[in-house]
């Protein structure tokens, strides 16, 4: 190992050289389908070694989808994180969704359209686990997490692509797309260097009632796609 | 098991604990014709959902969080900063004169409704058994919505038969949600419910039946496990 990670001194103190950075925030994809859902799990693969959760083919993780290295679920041994803000920022991919199903027409993906983002701020959980004890260390549907990224959307008689122009749409952000109205944790939470974590999304309905991405003519395998932030402090090894 | 107490040889005891970020959160649904006056955080997940007018259904881990019916676990103590909410259309809405102009598809809530709400119901939140007095009481306009959608639309009507109608309670952001002076302690196994209900009757004019999905947020104590 070409790393000092640790120096024990004379006197038999241990210390660890550390790289803190604040500016760096662990994020990881996973993709909401139709119908029927079992837990997804964000930070449960690496960059590049393992299929996103819930996306179409299953595909390989891409580094737009997570910064975690390592096999997944669980934080690198030189590394270690402390929680300030969690945050969802949801995309459209694929679709669009039936037509019929939806009175208010869709938005052009990767937009979200507001009944999609409605159905999934209603039925989706969020939880926050760390340690093998699984222990939950928030718990709350997803609207409680905002985006805090998205676009200030300015209009005036727009027309979506998917309708060739005809009609207009109505879309939604998760929550405001300012950078100060992310969720703020009140105690922050505390990842260290090779213990496990993740952040499980489970619909408490057993599925997102009514979500309406996928369309048998254009594309039968719509997604939402749900990229989740944990931002705070974060050590690195010093390389 | 978990270790809850030490008692060290000088007689002192020592409890283990952790304060934690956590909200805790209930739903309550009603139709639009029904008054109303229903009790959230008064059931747990697998029990039914406080309704009046609408088919009864039992809750999901998305109506609630709550591990203990109408009370705070033995084990645990809450601090509650703020509270808020997130409303959700059960049914359609069109224009009461032209009802075949599509005003919200739910689970969409208009803003016409949002505001109908705010004008009639009344919102009380209560610690310990046989307490008349609330630790918080006001009408429900008072509180702001902190959760919930962003939404822009396309600066005209939509679409043909459309008449676009979305409210939210406030501009949705954490700083909106009304944050108390003093915080509401709510000790362990204390009796705890937030009633809401319509000061007379109906909501007058409301024309969606409603899932009111309540957050009380704070901090909670939880033992080391």
């Amino acid at each position: 190992m070409a790393q000092i990670y640790k120096i024990r001194t004379p006197d038999g103190n241990v210390v660890t050289p550390g790289d803190w950075t604040g500016a760096e925030p662990l994020f990881s994809v996973v993709e909401v389908n139709e119908g029927a859902l079992t837990i997804l799990t964000a930070f449960s693969y690496g960059y590049g070694n393992s299929d996103v959760p819930g996306s179409i083919g299953p595909r390989r993780a891409t580094e737009a989808d997570t910064n975690l290295q390592g096999e997944g679920n669980r934080l690198p041994e030189n590394e270690e994180l402390i929680i300030f803000n969690a945050s969802v920022e949801v995309f459209t991919i694929g679709g669009p969704g039936d037509a019929a199903a939806d009175l208010i027409p869709q938005s052009d993906p990767p937009e979200v359209s507001l009944l999609n983002m409605l159905r999934l701020q209603r039925d989706m959980l969020m939880t926050i686990r760390i340690a093998s004890v699984n222990k939950r260390y928030i718990e709350a549907p997803v609207g409680y997490f905002p985006a805090s990224t998205g676009v200030l959307n300015t209009a005036a008689g727009a027309r979506s692509d998917l309708s060739l122009g005809v009609s207009g749409y109505v879309s939604a952000n998760n929550g405001s797309h300012n950078a100060d109205d992310v969720r703020e944790l009140s105690s922050p939470l505390r990842i260290k260097g090779g213990e496990t974590f993740g952040v499980d999304f489970l619909p408490g309905p057993g599925q997102i009632v009514g979500l309406n991405v996928a369309n048998a003519t254009n594309s039968a395998e719509g997604r939402l796609r749900l990229r989740t932030f944990l931002d705070g402090y974060r050590r690195r090894p010093v390389a | 098991m978990a270790v809850e107490r030490i008692r060290l040889p000088n007689g002192d005891v020592v409890v283990f604990d952790e304060w934690l970020h956590w909200p805790i959160y209930s739903t309550i649904e009603w139709a639009a014709a029904q008054g109303l006056n229903l009790r959230a955080f008064s059931y747990v997940r697998g029990s039914r959902v406080p309704a009046q007018g609408i088919a009864a259904r039992n809750a999901t881990s998305t109506d609630t969080n709550q591990v203990a019916k109408s009370r705070m676990n033995w084990d645990e103590s809450y601090r509650l900063f703020s509270i808020t909410y997130e409303p959700f259309g059960l049914t359609n809405a069109t224009l009461s004169n032209s009802p075949s102009l599509l005003v919200a598809q739910a689970p969409q809530f208009t803003a016409a409704n949002l505001r109908r709400l705010q004008r009639d119901l009344m919102v009380e939140f209560y610690v310990g058994a046989d307490i008349d007095k609330p630790q918080v009481r006001a009408p429900f306009s008072y509180y702001h919505q902190g959760i919930g959608p962003v939404v822009y639309g396309n600066g005209d009507s939509p679409g043909a038969g459309i008449a676009f109608s979305h409210g939210t309670g406030g501009y949705v952001r954490w700083a909106s949600q009304r944050r108390f002076n003093f915080p509401v302690k709510i000790g362990g196994d204390r009796v705890m419910y937030l009633k809401t209900h319509s000061a007379f009757g109906a909501v007058a004019g409301l024309t969606q039946s409603v899932r009111l999905r309540w957050y009380l947020d704070g901090v909670r104590r939880r033992p080391l496990g």
